[in-house]
């Protein structure tokens, strides 16, 4: 039998980017739940239909999304990236780098320059932290009525991602299609 | 997540799936994928023949490594019991994933047992946040903001938690509406 490689089910997710950093300490051992956040209790478990209530979401002005993955070789998206685009939110993600480059292929657009995307593009985890950090740390001291209008400002783009989002399936699919026709003829 | 029924239905349209294969549930003991790929094994494959196997997420790379140890012990695992990867489509939210068997499979080999990848189907997986018709096109009501920001953190992460330490040292829980579940679990 060949070798296979393990690691355990703790250090499956690539964790180790700063093992040796400020960063890593694991905060006190209880759950936190802001009283804005509404719905049921943790309601953010379940990624059911009525767990992100649109109401609830025109409370904020920008989602700060943690993705599943963060010290990846590759842009990695999931579910928690539609919630701010189906509630015409802004955002910024905590992922792996060129994560709103791979979005912008889907047709997505992002809020530069309101936010300083800048981060999306720095392969380091550690220095992508930092610089997600210090723009949220921007981003909270400005007054709230900036950030109002800034959602105002990117009307037309909140709602291009949200047309964009509910095409997508259908475009997806269709590319599958074009994909295995294009096989099959060139098979022919 | 599981792929989602008209991803599968679509797939149904071109190729006979021989089984749906969830990556996650194998990826501590490939030997379960093993047996699995011996029960379903066939004698003669059909031009239309296709394992699809779901890969998500929760993959690990060691270091200067550019293919993961699950790519690794799944390139093993089919070649133990000698199933081409050419049978194999892989569905996964990795953009660029098929790199990764390139580098594992040798040059020579790439026109035949390279498995088919689709890398950018954000869609293809379940969940129900895409085209959900209780979803309404809303107005986008900025007079109804009253915090700046939002996270909702669900399992523990190293890049949650440095997230979470951060809003809670500098005391951002009024300008950040913040929920974290997994504190309790790391």
């Amino acid at each position: 039998m060949k070798d296979r490689i393990y690691t355990n089910t703790k250090t499956q997710w690539n964790e180790n980017w700063n093992n040796y950093s400020k960063l890593t300490t694991i905060p006190d051992n209880q759950s936190f739940k802001d009283l804005l956040i509404t719905g049921k209790p943790n309601g953010h478990k379940k990624t059911g239909t009525g767990d992100y209530q649109q109401e609830f979401y025109q409370k904020i002005g920008i989602d700060i999304v943690t993705e599943t993955a963060f010290a990846y070789p590759y842009p990695s998206t999931t579910e928690k990236i539609f919630r701010p685009i189906i509630n015409k939110r802004m955002f910024l993600v905590i992922g792996p780098a060129n994560t709103l480059k791979f979005l912008k292929t889907k047709g997505f657009q992002t809020f530069d320059p309101f936010i300083n995307e800048t981060y999306d593009s720095i392969t380091d985890p550690v220095n992508r932290m930092e610089s997600i950090l210090a723009e949220i740390d921007r981003l909270v001291t400005l007054p709230l009525d900036t950030i109002r209008n800034a959602v105002l400002q990117y009307t037309d783009v909140l709602n291009l991602n949200f047309t964009t989002v509910m095409n997508l399936e259908k475009l997806e699919l269709q590319k599958v299609k074009e994909r295995f026709e294009n096989r099959q003829e060139g098979d022919g | 997540m599981s792929l989602n029924k008209n991803f599968i239905s679509t797939l149904r349209e071109y190729i006979n799936i021989v089984d749906i294969i969830k990556l996650d549930k194998f990826q501590h003991n490939f030997d379960l994928l093993k047996d699995r790929l011996i029960e379903t094994r066939k004698e003669v494959y059909s031009p239309k023949d296709f394992y699809v196997i779901k890969h998500s997420n929760g993959q690990y790379y060691l270091p200067h490594c550019k293919y993961s140890l699950t790519t690794f012990n799944l390139v093993q695992t089919f070649q133990e019991i000698d199933i081409s990867l050419g049978r194999v489509i892989i569905v996964t939210n990795d953009p660029g994933y098929l790199d990764e068997f390139k580098l594992l499979i040798p040059d020579r080999l790439h026109q035949y047992d390279l498995p088919i990848v689709f890398d950018d189907c954000m869609s293809a997986f379940y969940n129900h946040h895409l085209d959900n018709p209780k979803w309404n096109n809303i107005a986008i009501n900025n007079d109804k903001i009253e915090k700046h920001c939002l996270t909702m953190m669900g399992s523990g992460r190293v890049h949650r938690n440095a997230l979470y330490n951060h809003i809670k040292k500098h005391n951002y829980f009024n300008q950040i509406a913040t929920s974290y579940r997994g504190i309790n679990e790391r």
